[in-house]
């Protein structure tokens, strides 16, 4: 409106188009463009933006996720050693102080120690020694509380050990020699081929299982094998393979590669036993006949009755946290028929869910997991699935009921390990 | 449009079949009438075809072959053969849950009908527009699920089902009948689809209805996000909700009913598979992992009948420019059909040709 005002004023005796000045309707016709350029520019920016359309949310933007932490404590403590075990020489102070003193009771929950740390960990340290300054049996609540924290310190599979060896054994069944050597066992063999071990005391789960007494039960202590292999997934987040050995067993055959001899796809694809029942000998649920070794992400074994957990295999996978996690669930852990606690859940699991089952692999008892038969006599070596003979990777004795008995035989298969 | 059974979509393709009709009608009029003034000049149409007849004659076996190759490219997906003009599969489909509960025991009145016309026009104009996916699933009650007390985890054998009927789509949107797309024009990419990270919250210390703990072990929020939920007053609604083809979004989907479970909770939970996916989710840290949520206006807006003793909560109440309203709980006392047509109205009245732009 404005332009056209001005040309209109131009008085009409100036002599029109050809008398005004050339640059001034180069300014004005400029002047004009600027405002179309305006307009559109507004448009644009009114379209782009929808200022009508939903409001523009940038606030979430910024926020800020916790890490992951461990179960029982919020901070986590990096050690770059690839053996993860509990303070052997602490065993009898923790027996004298008993299991009521290493927990605590918040509401009806039992709680590990953790539960009343300092939020800030450098304050929480000063505080903790000076409770251990003032009263040795303080240190080993301490250490005892602080075994959770332990996290393997790697960033990449690169600097992590490609499978951990995982235990979880009850301090007061086995003497303190013993206790050494089934530990030194684990790690020996880890040496030897850069392997991970990663062990815990099936009293530090008195916690998860919320009950003091769990361990004391033989179904119910195997929950512990569970809640230990996924504190070490999270101990060992680049690891490819976690290989679950119960306290009642010893690797025999130092010069058998795990990885080598079972786990490689090719190995594997091998060793898996297709279409065979999952309860032993006439289960109608039967593992899948076209299972690929590359998808498989939980490799178990089996009795003679029964699928056995004493020592199995699971990849570490967001799929295979899934299959533990399920595993694990509460309303599994609580439930009354199950006479053999976690090896009868994951029967349960694998029989009922098709996809958890297309992700398993079952193989020969010997390959991992020989039993402990003195009987046996040695011409049934070839034809024995299950029994231990010289030269098998592993012996168990997951059925012995006293510790005494269980002391023996594991004394008994030391020294055949140490025989030159 | 795959499942049957619906005289809805057989008035439709009745409908479909007369226009058809129509159209050839007046074609055949068309070219009668210009029957006699371009006639074809024989002779030339011989001098042309002769070497093409040959060359068919000689190469019959390759011709055969190429034919074959052709057709299987056309109007398969055959392997190895390229398939240039085969429709891809859209990267979200739209699941539409029809006939919920129905079947035998409930016949469907006028109203009803007319509830789920408006629905099904509505989400295919959407799914048209942005070129999604629709599926329209039949709910109607079956032995099958009856016999295991399973009713509500029909849900997951559908998605299944959904997921093998479109390989190659990303994305699952569920969607209940008694929902409406408010603002057909915005597309989900450009609501959150593309910025989930940021459009969702990854844990529960915005909006925790049921006191969930917020905090257990082992989650880790950097894992991708497979399920996006709402919550609304009685915490998880599964009314309208997104989920992503995953090997993740597999193994929950078979997790999600177990008969153990079940026997021990079946009391508790009221709300089914909505309730056991809120156990699943208080304390296995994978589900976690995988788990996202949206507002509940996002994509799940209630109108107030629903919810109606939280009616001055504005985080779950429609409010004009929410992209999707779900009514909730309508078929229980109160009345679909109303419902519907109101919020038809309020859309269709907010839909001018600006917000096109």
């Amino acid at each position: 409106m404005r332009f056209r005002a001005k040309t209109s004023m131009v008085p009409p005796g100036e002599g029109g188009l050809l008398s005004t000045p050339p640059s001034r309707s180069v300014r004005s016709k400029s002047w004009y463009s600027k405002r179309i350029l305006l307009v559109a520019v507004v448009l644009f920016v009114f379209w782009f933006f929808k200022p009508t359309g939903p409001s523009i949310q940038w606030s979430a933007s910024s926020h800020q996720y916790p890490a992951a932490h461990p179960q029982g404590a919020h901070e986590i403590i990096k050690t770059s050693l690839r053996f993860i075990y509990p303070a052997i020489e602490d065993v009898p102070a923790l027996q004298g102080l008993g299991i009521y003193t290493l927990f605590s009771r918040v509401g009806a929950d039992l709680v590990s120690l953790n539960h009343f740390d300092e939020k800030d960990p450098v304050e929480q340290k000063t505080k903790e020694e000076t409770q251990n300054a003032a009263l040795p049996d303080n240190k080993i609540k301490n250490d005892f509380k602080n075994r959770r924290k332990y996290v393997y310190d790697s960033t990449s599979s690169s600097n992590s050990p490609r499978v951990v060896i995982v235990s979880a054994i009850n301090y007061e069944k086995y003497k303190l020699q013993s206790l050494v050597n089934l530990i030194q066992n684990r790690v020996d063999y880890a040496i030897k081929y850069d392997y991970g071990v990663y062990v815990r005391w099936t009293q530090e789960f008195v916690a998860e299982m919320n009950d003091y007494e769990f361990y004391t039960d033989q179904e119910k202590s195997k929950w512990a094998r569970l809640f230990c292999l996924r504190a070490a997934m999270f101990a060992f987040p680049h690891a490819e393979w976690f290989w679950f050995l119960d306290e009642d067993s010893l690797i025999m055959n130092r010069d058998v590669d795990i990885a080598e001899y079972l786990l490689n796809p090719a190995s594997l694809d091998g060793a898996m036993m297709r279409s065979h029942p999952l309860i032993p000998p006439t289960g109608i649920i039967k593992s899948y006949e076209s299972t690929k070794a590359e998808d498989v992400e939980l490799v178990l074994t089996q009795s003679r009755q029964k699928i056995e957990t004493g020592s199995f295999v699971l990849k570490n996978t967001l799929i295979a946290k899934g299959i533990l996690d399920t595993w694990l669930d509460k309303l599994f852990l609580q439930y009354n028929n199950f006479p053999f606690g976690p090896d009868s859940a994951i029967t349960h699991i694998l029989q009922w869910h098709p996809y958890f089952l297309s992700k398993l692999a079952l193989v020969p008892a010997r390959m991992i997991s020989s039993l402990h038969n003195p009987l046996v006599p040695e011409e049934e070596r070839e034809t024995d699935p299950i029994s231990y003979f010289s030269g098998d990777l592993v012996a168990q004795w997951i059925e012995c009921n006293s510790p005494d008995s269980c002391e023996s035989i594991l004394a008994n298969y030391v020294s055949l390990l140490q025989e030159p | 449009m795959a499942s049957g059974g619906f005289m809805l979509q057989h008035s439709d393709t009745e409908k479909d079949v007369e226009a058809v009709e129509l159209a050839f009608d007046s074609k055949n009029r068309g070219s009668n009438s210009n029957k006699w003034k371009k006639p074809w000049n024989v002779s030339s149409f011989t001098q042309l075809a002769a070497p093409v007849f040959n060359a068919v004659n000689s190469y019959q076996k390759f011709i055969v072959v190429v034919c074959v190759i052709i057709f299987i490219s056309f109007f398969t997906s055959a392997p190895v053969v390229p398939h240039w003009f085969l429709p891809k599969d859209p990267k979200v489909v739209i699941i539409l849950a029809a006939n919920e509960g129905g079947g035998v025991f409930k016949w469907k009145g006028p109203q009803e009908w007319s509830v789920e016309r408006s629905s099904i026009a509505n989400k295919r104009d959407y799914a048209k527009r942005h070129g999604y996916g629709l599926t329209i699933k039949d709910m109607t009650l079956k032995k099958r699920y009856s016999h295991e007390w399973r009713e509500s985890w029909e849900k997951v054998d559908i998605l299944k089902q959904a997921m093998r009927q479109y390989p190659n789509s990303e994305w699952f949107w569920w969607l209940d009948l008694h929902t409406y797309i408010m603002e057909p024009q915005r597309s989900l990419e450009s609501q959150f689809l593309n910025n989930l990270d940021n459009a969702t919250f990854r844990s529960l210390e915005e909006f925790n209805p049921l006191a969930i703990p917020e905090d257990i072990a082992y989650v880790d929020y950097s894992k991708p996000i497979n399920l996006v939920i709402t919550q609304d007053c009685g915490g998880f609604n599964l009314g309208s909700f997104l989920i992503r083809k995953s090997d993740w979004t597999d193994l929950l989907l078979d997790a999600w009913w177990d008969p153990v479970m079940y026997e021990q909770m079946h009391m508790e939970w009221e709300h089914k598979e909505q309730d056991a996916l809120e156990t699943l989710y208080s304390r296995q840290p994978w589900i976690r992992d995988g788990v996202s949520f949206l507002p509940l206006r996002d994509i799940n807006a209630f109108p107030p009948g629903a919810c109606s003793d939280n009616a001055d909560d504005q985080r779950y109440f429609y409010q004009e420019g929410d992209f999707v309203i779900n009514m909730a709980g309508c078929e229980y006392g109160r009345d679909c059909w109303a419902e519907m047509e109101h919020y038809k109205a309020i859309s269709k009245r907010l839909t001018n040709w600006w917000r096109f732009m």
